[in-house]
């Protein structure tokens, strides 16, 4: 509907100023027609911007407000200062005062971790609360990732014989659904999509992942990351073609996103498959058919056997050949995630946040909801390193948080 | 009556005795160091794991396996000279084992006290290595004692297939730190079986040299006192570490007392 009302109104506000401008709006003319000529899309987009404000201004306007109140990086210096548990919290007062006051003193690190969380959820749940039409929809779309998680969560925790009622506190709460208690009676993954999963919103992404095996810890990991897969190209889908989001700037930085999370999680799964049971018919299903390695990276990755073998197939996007250059792969012995070198993880991270921070830079998109939320996942699993260093003493990786303000 | 040879013998035998036993001391530390580093750099590694974490994931005892059963136990063995040693014992029967305990957790609750008992070890999760199903010495080589006889017993299973690389590096840390936590039970139970002998000896050097009618100024050791208030040192200072851990550990306690039945490991060999 905005888009149609869009669409005349281009055309309509457009040919008159053309045609009949006086003197004193020629200037304007010129402008407007520099700024709307090249394409009609772009013309969409421009105009669009007008009425985007009657439907999700409001949202928009409160997502920049959250993104303000993130920490910059001299918070963050003040919070690797800290001696204590105690100095953190203080130091987190202003943004985390309301959820930290009723923390008793000994606490632990995941403490922190559980009560920004909480914060993320509050905030989010108020902005879903206030969006409608397509918006709703597309943060809808952000829940499913969580509900994912969940759903791995719940029946890994099942197979382990956990209690479920435990299980479902740690379930994180923006991918509650209904029938989540229900996945525990699931033992193989037909009877987890025909029993509990078909009525919720992750039954899509199930299509072509329906096959009788049993729920153990390989076939779970193929599950949650097919529908990983699953999810990422309806999403993608459904910012590309969605009428109310095709052509619009929204539609543009989330395929640049979603591209890059793709890549990320393929290239990923292939470094994290090495020396596993993984086999390579199924490791290359679980590739995301979107991004820039698409077709062909992910070609030369479903046969990748090492870290040097995954730096070729990445070679064909010379960011991410950047980024291998950067990390510690491929140094013998898999060097991710020591030393005091910046892993791949670390980079692909700070990659994510400079989309999402560059994401800020548009306005009229819904992008910005995904950058935020985003952006203060890693802010919470910063804080949680920052704490972690600080309770086991260990300030010389403190540094290591990834912060782009 | 006994002669000032004699007496020179049992002192220069009661000098070698403490030598060995100062020795013994300075094995005692290093292994100390080695574990708490071993430790230190897997609960770091364990957190740059939940960091990197994919799935907002959070690695740590959420995700533990409800069946989990010990890989490894531990052997008694006393030898000719009644110093007790303690050996790392692989419990993995190939095929069908399940789990066990997921070390990083589990490691500092075995530091709670210097006498760590069989009963409490042998629910530490090290890989089994190898196909050998006897007790064997501390497993030097690193890196066979990494692979396991049956994969599927592996722990880190329980996270995922697909988990972040620090996870397995934190596991090797946690790993590497359990060959020096035996050696360190073994210390200090060689330690205990030399100050016995320090005692009598310097019991009987003092007998000797009343009769000898010679004054000695220098007090005999008091090793007994040392021992335990370094002891005492050395658990407050892991005590004293940081919340987590010591969160970690209570969780441990009560996740060891669900345990069914822990599988003593203790053929002593004479």
């Amino acid at each position: 509907m905005t888009r149609r009302w869009s669409e005349e109104v281009t055309h309509h506000g457009e040919t008159p100023l053309a045609i009949s401008a006086p003197d004193q709006l020629s200037s304007i003319n010129i402008n407007i027609n520099r700024r709307f000529h090249p394409t009609s899309a772009l013309n969409t987009q421009i105009m669009e911007g007008l009425f985007f404000n009657i439907h999700s201004g409001y949202v928009e306007g409160i997502v920049r407000g959250y993104r303000n109140s993130l920490l910059t990086s001299s918070n963050y210096s003040n919070l690797t200062q800290c001696e204590t548990l105690e100095d953190l919290k203080l130091q987190l007062t202003p943004s985390y005062g309301e959820q930290l006051a009723n923390v008793a003193s000994p606490f632990p690190t995941s403490t922190i971790a559980a009560k920004a969380t909480e914060k993320l959820v509050q905030d989010f749940r108020y902005l879903r609360a206030q969006a409608t039409g397509a918006l709703a929809k597309f943060m809808d779309f952000l829940t499913y990732s969580y509900m994912i998680d969940n759903v791995a969560l719940l029946i890994t925790g099942t197979l382990h014989e956990r209690d479920t009622k435990d299980l479902l506190e740690r379930c994180h709460p923006l991918g509650f659904f209904e029938g989540l208690p229900a996945l525990c009676v699931a033992s193989n993954i037909e009877e987890l999509y025909s029993i509990v999963l078909v009525e919720t919103p992750l039954a899509p992404f199930f299509k072509d992942n329906l096959r009788s095996a049993d729920l153990d810890e390989l076939n779970i990991e193929i599950v949650r990351n097919t529908l990983y897969k699953s999810y990422l190209e309806a999403f993608h889908d459904f910012c590309t073609t969605d009428p109310a989001l095709s052509g619009t700037p929204s539609a543009e930085l989330m395929s640049d996103i979603l591209g890059f999370e793709a890549d990320r999680r393929a290239i990923n799964i292939t470094l994290n498959s090495f020396g596993t049971e993984l086999s390579k018919s199924d490791r290359k299903k679980l590739y995301p058919e979107i991004g820039k390695l698409h077709p062909e990276g992910t070609l030369m990755l479903s046969r990748a056997d090492d870290p040097e073998a995954v730096r070729l197939a990445i070679e064909i996007v010379g960011e991410y050949r950047y980024f291998f250059d950067q990390g510690g792969i491929g140094q013998g012995g898999g060097g991710i995630g020591g030393g005091t070198q910046k892993s791949l993880e670390d980079i692909f991270y700070q990659k994510e946040m400079e989309l999402a921070k560059g994401t800020f830079t548009h306005h009229f998109t819904f992008a910005v909801v995904y950058a935020w939320l985003k952006l203060q996942e890693q802010e919470i699993r910063n804080i949680t390193w920052i704490a972690e260093c600080i309770a086991q003493n260990q300030k010389d990786r403190i540094g290591n948080y990834i912060s782009v303000f | 009556m006994a002669t000032q040879h004699e007496l020179d013998e049992l002192q220069d035998k009661l000098n070698n005795l403490i030598i060995n036993y100062l020795d013994l001391f300075d094995k005692y530390q290093a292994s100390r160091a080695e574990i708490s580093r071993a430790l230190s750099d897997g609960f770091l590694n364990l957190a740059q794991a939940n960091f990197n974490a994919p799935n907002r994931v959070r690695y740590g005892q959420d995700m533990y396996d409800n069946r989990m059963q010990a890989l490894r136990g531990v052997g008694i063995a006393v030898n000719e000279t009644d110093v007790t040693a303690y050996i790392l014992k692989d419990l993995t029967s190939p095929p069908e084992v399940v789990d066990s305990e997921k070390a990083d957790l589990e490691a500092p609750s075995n530091l709670d006290g210097p006498d760590i008992g069989p009963e409490k070890e042998e629910v530490s999760e090290i890989v089994g290595q190898g196909d050998h199903d006897t007790p064997k010495e501390r497993p030097d080589d690193s890196d066979a004692a990494l692979t396991l006889a049956n994969p599927k017993a592996d722990p880190l299973r329980w996270f995922g297939i697909l988990r972040p690389m620090a996870l397995g590096t934190a596991q090797k840390n946690f790993l590497h730190s359990l060959p020096p936590i035996m050696e360190l039970v073994s210390t200090l139970s060689d330690i205990e079986y030399h100050e016995k002998d320090i005692r009598s000896l310097s019991q009987k050097v003092r007998k000797m040299r009343e009769e000898l009618g010679i004054n000695f100024i220098d007090e005999p050791v008091e090793e007994t006192a040392t021992i335990s208030e370094l002891d005492k040192l050395s658990i407050s200072k892991d005590g004293a570490g940081d919340e987590a851990i010591e969160d970690h550990r209570l969780e441990d306690k009560k996740s060891h007392n669900q345990q069914p039945e822990k599988p003593a490991e203790t053929p002593s060999k004479e």
